[in-house]
């Protein structure tokens, strides 16, 4: 790249053009005036601190802020939960509900034949899960006689009933395999439980 | 102490910094002459160069307060005076035309002009050259840009910009000359 070697001159006309300072106009501090009167905002003393030019975005947000956390202390209740919110003392028990225990449990479930789809045949769950209900009742620590429990209104169990009847499929209705073999399920090892119930 | 020219480049900072109107000029005036220089190589006349300068000069003062002590306050100055002039060059399109013109072939400019070159000469022949050539001219002998750099700067490939260079090159050496056999039959 002999072509693209600085010469001689050039390294001159570097030096020259680098160096040289021009001789200062007073005309052009005029111009520069103007520049700087119709171009706003010119730097000036806020020009350093990033929130002031940063409020604009930061005094809305805030205020939404504000807003909203107001909002959220004053906001109507329902008159029904009015004066009956729960004061949790940390010591609430969880005990048995005898008055459910009788429910049914999935065992109960009989078996019954599928009239829309004959052939499929829902069966009861081979295993008993029992449900023992639970509801959470309070207890008062008479250590702390001055401090004033609000407990909600003791409300009235739901009676006791069946549990609706829940039909889970758990065959379905094999279809001939279209090829050549047929694989021989050994349905014995497969459900043993089901073919000792019956 | 009053703010003046001769006020340090710190001292100048901190009243602009303030929006001080007398500080800005004394800014103005202390670096005018050192950096009128860099849109005088790059633009065709004094006017434009000007305009680039004041423009340049509006960018530092704005910029001020992002200004960090990590390196010469000059340098800093020169630093965006550069980008405000080579935004201007990309936005002309006359900066990025390619017409072709016939160069006569030099090889090397006469050794006697070496050495008698002057600043005034030497600025007024690098505006005589045509805009696309003294932006390449400008950027690879005196900034020190390579081409590959040249050519994503403005918009150009590598091979046109080691053309204008050549041509450049050509165009100025024949200015200079002339330049010099006229002053000298003048003297």
């Amino acid at each position: 790249m002999k072509d693209e070697a600085q010469q001689p001159w050039e390294a001159q006309v570097r030096r020259v053009v680098e160096t040289h300072e021009f001789d200062y106009d007073p005309a052009a501090w005029a111009g520069m005036e103007q520049l700087l009167d119709s171009t706003p905002p010119a730097a000036g003393s806020n020009a350093g601190n990033w929130w002031a030019s940063a409020w604009k975005w930061l005094l809305p947000a805030g205020l939404i802020l504000a807003g909203g956390m107001w909002w959220m202390v004053n906001r109507p209740v329902a008159p029904s939960l009015q004066g009956s919110l729960p004061v949790s003392t940390g010591k609430e028990d969880i005990q048995p509900d005898k008055d459910r225990e009788n429910d049914a449990t999935l065992s109960e479930i009989p078996e019954r034949e599928n009239n829309l789809n004959p052939g499929i045949t829902y069966i009861k769950p081979v295993r008993t899960i029992p449900v023992t209900p639970f509801r959470i009742v309070a207890t008062y620590d008479p250590g702390l006689p001055a401090v004033k429990r609000v407990l909600p209104p003791e409300l009235p169990l739901l009676p006791a009933r069946q549990l609706p009847k829940v039909l889970m499929p758990t065959t379905v209705k094999q279809e001939p395999m279209e090829v050549g073999f047929k694989r021989k399920r050994n349905r014995k090892a497969l459900f043993p439980e089901i073919f000792e119930s019956y | 102490m009053p703010i003046s020219a001769n006020s340090t480049d710190e001292e100048l900072r901190r009243a602009c910094l303030k929006g001080d109107r007398r500080a800005q000029q004394a800014l103005y005036q202390k670096y005018y002459g050192k950096l009128l220089g860099i849109p005088m190589r790059y633009t065709g006349n004094q006017a434009e160069a000007k305009d680039l300068l004041n423009q340049a000069f509006l960018q530092i003062f704005r910029s001020l307060p992002d200004y960090t002590d990590s390196g010469s306050f000059a340098g800093w100055m020169s630093t965006i005076t550069f980008r405000v002039t080579m935004d201007h060059l990309r936005m002309e399109q006359r900066y990025r035309e390619r017409y072709r013109m016939e160069v006569p072939e030099r090889t090397a400019i006469d050794s006697r002009i070496e050495g008698q070159l002057e600043a005034a000469d030497i600025f007024r022949c690098i505006q005589q050259l045509p805009d696309y050539l003294r932006v390449v001219f400008s950027l690879y002998v005196i900034d020190g840009y390579q081409h590959k750099d040249i050519a994503a700067m403005i918009g150009i490939t590598t091979d046109t910009s080691k053309w204008r260079l050549r041509k450049a090159r050509q165009l100025l050496q024949a200015a200079l000359e002339q330049d010099y056999l006229n002053n000298d039959q003048s003297a």
